[in-house]
């Protein structure tokens, strides 16, 4: 029984205008609970508190703030259980995924950002000697020698909004670096999962997160998020979701100068060469497809075979997609993915389907016929899933013989629909993985090492698998190019962007 | 060929010590050959005792009177140099002509080197201004503040190698000067023409103070000074693993303790792969191998042929090698010279003999224990076929034309362990387009470099160095730079 409130200076509150939002449970589609409709007053308190905290937090030494993120890694370990539970409760994801990769994921960020900030000789600034001629006077120009040092100092409030897919994790992957760095933070959770986060704050209090450094307040986009876009006080903003939402946020934000962090989505390409290994291919294209309701920016939703292999690979996907994807309740420890989001979502997903049939393309959707909970699929893949009616399922969707040009190969669906095409040779390979918009992710399949290392350099995406996908090293950079955003995550690139730099340039001796 | 002498601009009689032009302090001269006819072609002076000792103190004054390191900021060093580099460009044909003469290297491969020469100043040019420490601010609230600075070594030794006088020359002297040392350079005994005409021209730029760069010439007895004389700081040696285990005892014998860097040589593998090109690969090897007459520390003198294509392997190998053109140095034609000098020559041919007669190997190509023709030192491209991989000629360096094809293989997995064992560590090389065996050969093996489908290919701004025997330290690249820095740590309390 959770009652969601708003966590501002060290204190829980509920909204000033006492207003809540529905939230549903996405499995029966029932509502289970509220969550406050904060609005500008909300958003206000919480700045003015965040600011005030600032001064003191960022001049708290490294290696206290480090003890602090220690202890809040600690506490997510302690509770994963329950914590990953009310994750898949609340987003729909497999229970089993979110207790044992996504809860200790957000317990390695604030690991990672705690040993970043203190061991393994990480240079908080450079220092250069460096002989410069400087005149002291017209007439008479002395060489001298002068001392060149970086400084570097927390930026200061950060805004930070974070999106439904992954809701725990995304929010942590933002707040350690940020309160690494020594700067303040105010967070607006996705409406869509919030429960997490709420619980976080309690995780955030017992570890001794001093009152006003993180502060978190529930809402909507426009009724919340908005408002703390445009904050005056709110220096940078740091936003994961959706491409439009993104650019919304970007516009605001730069009329007042503020230092805009966007990830945003994908239309993340494989490629699978004649010569790859076909069977490590098809398993992974499976994943790439589906996990997580392909509810991933990193979702591989379209899928590129080269000419050989393309009817021996997409029966092999087909089958193994009849034989061991599981759709269903995301509490029973056989579901490979639950229900999507909300009924929205599920819309517009479906929308992509019917939209696919109205094009001609062939249009499979890959049920298992073993899977007796599934009582019934629509005609545009909605399932039906026993004792969870109201739930928003759709089936493991594949489209085939669609054309390049199709919106639903253009743009993100989000959800588990995947569209497989074949391709002739390594140059038309490149060409259809950057024919989009997006560039985030990418994954190319050949065992041929000059192809491989030929085909990965030429894909314009942030991030390019050779042989694997959704392999995240924490300290190499993360971020999407076009569409998909306009900066690097991760490691030194997320701590850099919490982090003013000043230069301190004095002389030394002549 | 004597008018390539006669038009110096400079008088090879002379070695260049403190900013002036010196004899020997005893008249001592040698004679200096071309290995293509073993005829003398100049006559240089011999450093003695004392002749060492005045280029150490003039190095060690300059250096400690901050006339390199402090009166010259980095980016004053860095003009410097490439000042140097652009006189070394202006003056490259003459360069060519008596490199070629005095080390027998055909025309083609001249020019390349001359290309590397004048590249790696630039390239390390580069580093002079960009000496940085780190600042790292406090971490509790009883730190203090603490920063690092870079400073250089001081004064460095260096022993060349005969194999390429001018080119390692850059490989040593760009970056340490880049660094802020001063130097004290000993060119091999057999090719030291080059050397003092690169001193000529760094004199006549006009930037760099006396004392900065000084020459000595001779053989061991000068060398044994350079590295027991107590003000220097650093020597950089290349050369044998004996005379290299020599240098490291005396580096550690005297008042003074010195750092050292070391490059030893090696007998680098190949590895050709049942799915590898073979009609290039054979190139490649042959290349690998025959390069500078084999007279390449990291030459490709050991190679494995998996068992399924060792049959069709083996005659794209002869017939790379016997295309191979020998002949003098100035043709354009010409693909492989001499071999430095008689000493070198009759060790290589020994050890054909060794092959022949003692591990009893059989002969793919070559002439056997035959030179070419009576004038000059020269013996043809030799490849053995089938050889034991514990082969005397297998496993000793050779340093000439002369290749061992093992008997064949069928495990990379197996070859990996095998080498990873090898007293030396210096390159390998591999053949094949599957990316598993690349990943898991280039993880594996214990080496410096590693070419993957090429061999030989270097580059200013990546590390060379042994592993093993093969020596320790790194040129070229970062880590050679950083090689010739110190590092101080300071501690502030800015609160006092």
């Amino acid at each position: 029984d959770v009652h969601i409130q708003n966590y501002i200076n060290g204190e829980w509150a509920p909204p000033t205008n006492g207003l809540f939002l529905d939230k549903y449970n996405p499995a029966t589609g029932q509502v289970i609970l509220q969550i406050p409709d904060s609005a500008s007053a909300d958003v206000d308190n919480a700045v003015k508190a965040v600011k005030a905290a600032f001064p003191l937090w960022s001049k708290t030494p490294v290696s206290e703030r480090a003890a602090i993120l220690l202890r809040i890694a600690d506490l997510i370990d302690e509770n994963s259980s329950i914590l990953g539970t009310f994750e898949s409760l609340d987003q729909g994801k497999p229970v089993f995924s979110a207790i044992h990769f996504e809860m200790p994921m957000c317990a390695a960020s604030f690991r990672q950002f705690a040993k970043l900030i203190t061991d393994g000789g990480i240079k908080e600034s450079e220092s250069r000697l460096e002989s410069m001629i400087t005149p002291t006077s017209i007439t008479q120009p002395k060489a001298s020698i002068t001392e060149s040092v970086t400084q570097h100092i927390a930026a200061g409030v950060a805004g930070l909004i974070t999106p439904w897919n992954f809701p725990l994790p995304m929010v942590c992957f933002k707040i350690a670096p940020c309160i690494a760095a020594g700067s303040t933070c105010v967070v607006k959770p996705t409406e869509l999962s919030s429960i997490t986060s709420f619980l976080l704050s309690h995780i955030l209090h017992a570890a001794g997160v001093p009152k006003g450094v993180v502060n978190i307040i529930f809402g909507s986009g426009l009724g919340a998020g908005e408002p703390l876009v445009k904050h005056k006080d709110v220096k940078l903003i740091s936003f994961t979701g959706g491409s439009a939402t993104g650019a919304r946020i970007g516009a605001l934000a730069s009329g007042q100068f503020k230092r805009v962090s966007l990830e945003l989505g994908g239309k993340n390409p494989a490629v699978f060469f004649d010569d790859c290994n076909i069977d490590h291919a098809v398993t992974t294209g499976i994943r790439g497809a589906y996990k997580n309701q392909g509810e991933i920016c990193l979702c591989a939703s379209r899928q590129y075979v080269q000419h050989g292999i393309y009817e021996k690979f997409v029966e092999m996907f087909r089958q193994k997609v009849r034989s061991d994807i599981f759709v269903g309740n995301p509490l029973d420890p056989k579901t490979f993915y639950g229900p999507v989001i909300s009924q929205q979502h599920m819309d517009k997903v479906l929308g992509y389907i019917r939209l696919a049939q109205e094009e001609g393309a062939t249009v499979e959707f890959l049920v298992n016929p073993s899977d007796t909970a599934v009582k019934g699929v629509s005609s545009d893949g909605r399932l039906t899933i026993e004792g969870h009616e109201g739930g928003y399922f759709i089936a493991p969707t594949l489209i085939t013989n669609i054309k390049q040009s199709s919106r639903v190969m253009q743009e993100e669906i989000f959800g588990p629909v995947v569209c497989i095409l074949p391709f002739g040779t390594e140059e038309e390979a490149v060409e259809l993985a950057n024919d989009t918009d997006y560039g985030l992710s990418a994954s190319v399949w050949t065992l041929d090492h000059g192809k491989l290392d030929r085909v990965m350099r030429q894909i314009n995406a942030g991030l390019v698998w050779g042989n694997n996908w959704l392999n995240i090293d924490q300290d190499m950079p993360f971020g999407g190019m076009g569409c998909s955003g306009n900066c690097r995550e991760n490691g030194k690139y997320s701590l850099e962007f919490y982090t003013e730099v000043k230069t301190l340039s004095r002389h030394v001796f002549d | 060929m004597s008018s390539i002498i006669s038009s110096l601009p400079f008088d090879p009689t002379l070695t260049y010590i403190n900013g002036e032009w010196v004899g020997s302090s005893d008249s001592q001269t040698s004679s200096i050959e071309n290995p293509a006819t073993g005829q003398v072609i100049a006559t240089v002076s011999e450093s003695t005792a004392s002749d060492l000792d005045a280029a150490v103190q003039a190095a060690h004054k300059a250096f400690y009177s901050g006339a390199w390191v402090n009166t010259y900021s980095g980016a004053q060093r860095r003009d410097a140099l490439l000042a140097l580099a652009m006189s070394i460009e202006d003056n490259r044909q003459a360069l060519e002509h008596l490199e070629s003469l005095n080390t027998g290297k055909p025309i083609r491969d001249v020019r390349v080197e001359l290309d590397d020469t004048i590249d790696l100043f630039r390239h390390f040019a580069g580093y002079a201004d960009k000496v940085e420490g780190r600042h790292i601010a406090a971490q509790t609230n009883a730190g203090l503040e603490g920063y690092t600075v870079k400073v250089p070594v001081g004064v460095v030794g260096f022993i060349n190698a005969f194999n390429y006088p001018l080119c390692l020359l850059a490989w040593k002297v760009a970056p340490a000067l880049a660094a802020g040392c001063t130097v004290v350079f000993k060119p091999g005994p057999q090719t030291p023409l080059t050397t003092l005409f690169f001193a000529h021209l760094l004199h006549n730029t006009g930037r760099f103070p006396a004392g900065v760069f000084n020459v000595v010439l001779g053989g061991v007895a000068v060398g044994q000074a350079l590295v027991d004389h107590d003000l220097v700081d650093k020597i950089g040696f290349t050369g044998s693993v004996a005379t290299g285990k020599h240098v490291i005892r005396s580096t550690a014998s005297t008042a003074r303790v010195r750092a050292t860097s070391v490059e030893l040589g090696g007998k680098s593998p190949g590895v050709v792969m049942p799915d590898a090109d073979l009609q290039r690969t054979a190139e490649l090897v042959i290349s690998g191998c025959m390069s500078n007459t084999g007279m390449n520390c990291n030459a490709l003198t050991r190679l494995w042929v998996h068992r399924s294509i060792y049959a069709e392997f083996l005659p794209l190998l002869k017939a790379a090698a016997e295309k191979l053109v020998l002949g003098v140095p100035q043709s354009e034609d010409t693909e492989m010279g001499p071999l430095i000098d008689r000493r070198q020559m009759d060790r290589v041919l020994e050890y054909i003999r060794i092959g022949i007669e003692e591990d009893k190997a059989q002969l793919l190509t070559g002439d056997g224990r035959h030179r070419v023709g009576q004038e000059g030192y020269w013996v043809r491209p030799t490849v053995f076929q089938n050889v034991d991989p514990q082969a005397r000629i297998a496993t000793e360096e050779i340093f000439g034309p002369v290749l061992s094809v093992l008997q064949p293989f069928d495990s990379l997995d197996d070859v990996i362990e095998i080498e990873r064992k090898s007293e030396f560590g210096l390159a390998a090389g591999i053949f094949t387009r599957n990316h598993s065996d690349i990943a898991r050969f280039t993880r594996k093996m214990r080496c410096g470099t590693i070419w993957v489908n090429n061999y030989n290919a270097l580059y200013s701004y990546l590390p060379f160095g042994g592993f093993r025997n093969s020596g320790f330290g790194r040129e070229l690249g970062y880590e050679s730079f950083d090689g010739y820095l110190a590092t101080k740590a300071i501690i502030d309390d800015i609160t006092y």
